[in-house]
């Protein structure tokens, strides 16, 4: 699985089933919220100044973001690509 | 205090330029590793080793087969050199405290490198030709002075021997070992100072390399 930490409380990760799960107490426990549409090679989260936990995970189809804490996640940057060097 | 993100950052995330991630093996079937030069394919990335998203800039840097790239322009942009990321973590940059107002200097982004040490191992690692160090057999192996008298910055090292005739330098930690290679590849022996004690300058663990990439 990989895992990231959005504050020093809150982890998030993405499992090889491609769902995603979150621990609010340090990675002691951790719960199901959500699942990305394809396998993961990152992740990575952070606090808005709302206090939602936003998180964006790599797949195969892109990069996947979701603003409600995991529960659903939309393709943020479609596969595509175009870049400057 | 938890990492904080704004809500107009985070929107212009969802809005970036395109990509395609594939998530396929570092590594060739015969072993060598592919970090030369992108395929001309439509995926400038290859694989993704790693991402972050920077709080401050809205940035989202994809860690890639192929260097850093910055996603959340249109169209991306690539920030490093070709180069294997294996590994990445983002060490966000400092912010102001009401203590300190003053804002930072802008951070490199990714476009310069520093050589911490000399353990890492080349871009080269992996091409025809090259052959992985031998520590165990000093004088055999190819050794690459990663960082040498003419490339190293001098303002930090000022004559610290560690940095001469191509020679890299250790930590000092490593020093006893580095010494041992130094007997076994180099000319040079430590300079006789008044004191009889070690060169002056700069501590040889400090004296690196910044490069633009």
């Amino acid at each position: 699985m990989f895992t990231a930490f959005a504050d020093p409380r809150t982890a998030v990760g993405v499992a090889p089933d491609s769902t995603v799960h979150i621990s609010r107490d340090a990675g002691n426990a951790w719960e199901q919220t959500g699942k990305v549409s394809a396998p993961a090679a990152a992740i990575t989260a952070a606090v808005d100044d709302g206090g939602e936990l936003r998180i964006w995970v790599t797949t195969d189809n892109g990069v996947e973001h979701s603003a409600d804490g995991g529960a659903a996640f939309n393709t943020a940057i479609p596969t595509t690509s175009s870049v400057v060097r | 205090m938890p990492r904080m993100i704004s809500t107009r950052a985070a929107q212009a995330l969802t809005g970036v330029a395109a990509l395609a991630l594939l998530a396929t093996a570092c590594t060739s079937p015969g072993g060598a590793a592919q970090n030369s030069t992108p395929p001309a394919t439509r995926n400038p990335f290859g694989h993704v080793h790693g991402m972050a998203a920077d709080p401050d800039t809205g940035q989202v840097l994809l860690a890639t087969h192929y260097g850093l790239f910055d996603v959340s322009t249109e169209p991306a942009e690539k920030l490093s050199p070709t180069i294997d990321l294996m590994g990445f973590a983002w060490a966000s940059p400092p912010r102001p405290t009401p203590a300190t107002s003053t804002p930072p200097a802008t951070p490199a982004q990714g476009r310069t490198c520093r050589t911490l040490s000399v353990s890492s191992i080349p871009t080269t690692a992996g091409k025809p030709g090259h052959r992985f160090p031998d520590r165990a057999n000093p004088t055999s192996t190819p050794w690459p002075p990663h960082e040498t008298a003419s490339s190293a910055s001098t303002a930090n090292c000022g004559s610290a021997p560690m940095a001469r005739n191509g020679v890299p330098s250790r930590p000092p930690s490593n020093r006893w070992r580095w010494q041992d290679r130094l007997k076994a590849t180099s000319s040079w022996r430590p300079q006789k100072t008044a004191s009889n004690g070690p060169p002056t300058g700069a501590t040889p663990g400090h004296c690196r390399t910044e490069r633009r990439c």
